[in-house]
């Protein structure tokens, strides 16, 4: 092979390792993450499903008990409601009507999701607050 | 692009170089003062909301600027032009360094709003891959023609629909956009004027470095090459 042709192997196969690095690098970080959560609907379907899991869906409105830190709420995909037990602080962007992701482990016995981190997922709606608005903190 | 010649999308760039400085150095402090100061806070966000006006050009340009690299890459390898290649070397960059600044702005505002620094979901971890075919052309680069890295660039333009669509076709933590083009933006007027001027911040930033950039790799390969160009 010419010292040309040997540059330009080097070159192919080093892009090659690039791409099928970045292909594994994705197929490894992503793996169940490409979605990255599931809805609950998805979870009631689950057969196996008691392993560490995240749920997303909309925080029902009027479903929220706090007592002591401790709090649990409701969260829908508009077809079903489960419930989420959750101790600590509340995110600050934590409201009603807004996306939640719990990430925790899911009793099918109880039916209760016990949530170890909860991640405010906000919608994509930005506007000023209305002065007659109050602004809600949990 | 393709009806210009290079000869007279060198003129054009030779127009464009002191023009974008300037757009750059007047733009950048009304844009800042709309954006940190006359523009309101959000009602959910508060005054968090002020890193959009940061994190979202950074993210449009990124992703634009490496479109516009995979064309001129595109181009290169076809025509076999060195004009073509060395407008997407110039490019790249600004490309990496904008895709950088969305990544890092991203987080800052994830930590409070979502309530962590990152996760892999689709769309972060499809930036991050822009992030990697930006270095890994960067890396690949040399000498006018840069047949590998061009092919690399290619070859990452299928990363760009992926990044756009990745939060409606798979769940994400990303929000869907707030941006469209043939619908109201789901973002207030006050919120996207400030929004709109940085990005002509970053966009004119990007073209006085390119120009600038493109003119020192010419006279680098002319040097080495002795009148490829």
């Amino acid at each position: 092979m010419s010292p040309k042709a040997k540059q330009r192997t080097i070159r192919l196969v080093l892009i090659l390792t690039l791409t099928t690095g970045i292909c594994l690098f994705l197929s490894g970080a992503l793996r169940e993450n490409i979605v990255y959560f599931k809805t609950p609907f998805e979870l009631l379907v689950l057969d196996n499903p008691s392993q560490k899991l995240r749920l997303g869906g909309l925080v029902v409105k009027g479903t929220l008990h706090s007592k002591n830190g401790h709090h649990s709420f409701m969260v829908t995909d508009q077809t079903t409601k489960i419930r989420v037990d959750y101790t600590g602080r509340l995110p600050d962007l934590f409201r009603e009507n807004q996306g939640i992701v719990a990430i925790g482990n899911y009793d099918g016995s109880k039916k209760i999701f016990t949530a170890t981190q909860l991640l405010a997922k906000h919608d994509q709606y930005y506007r000023p607050q209305k002065i007659t608005e109050q602004p809600n903190n949990y | 692009m393709i009806a210009l010649n290079p000869s007279q999308l060198k003129r054009l760039f030779n127009t464009i170089k002191p023009i974008s400085l300037w757009f750059f150095l007047i733009s950048t402090p009304i844009a800042l003062f709309y954006a940190l100061y006359i523009s309101p806070p959000d009602y959910l966000h508060g005054d968090l909301v002020r890193i959009l006006y940061v994190h979202v050009p950074a993210a449009w340009l990124a992703v634009g600027i490496y479109t516009v690299m995979g064309l001129c890459s595109f181009s290169s390898l076809v025509l076999r032009s060195s004009f073509y290649s060395l407008c997407a070397q110039s490019l790249a960059l600004p490309g990496c360094v904008l895709t950088v600044i969305c990544m890092l702005t991203g987080a800052i505002w994830g930590k409070p709003a979502w309530g962590t620094w990152w996760v892999w979901d689709a769309r972060l971890t499809s930036v991050v891959v822009l992030f990697f075919l930006y270095v890994g052309y960067i890396n690949f680069c040399d000498g006018a023609l840069n047949k590998a890295a061009s092919v690399l660039n290619v070859v990452g333009l299928i990363n760009v629909p992926i990044i756009k669509w990745s939060v409606d076709w798979w769940f994400t933590l990303h929000q869907p956009s707030s941006f469209f083009l043939t619908k109201k933006p789901a973002i207030a007027s006050e919120m996207l004027i400030p929004l709109l001027l940085m990005t002509i911040v970053f966009a004119s930033w990007t073209l006085a470095v390119f120009t600038r950039r493109f003119f020192i790799n010419m006279e680098t390969f002319q040097r080495r090459h002795s009148g490829i160009l």
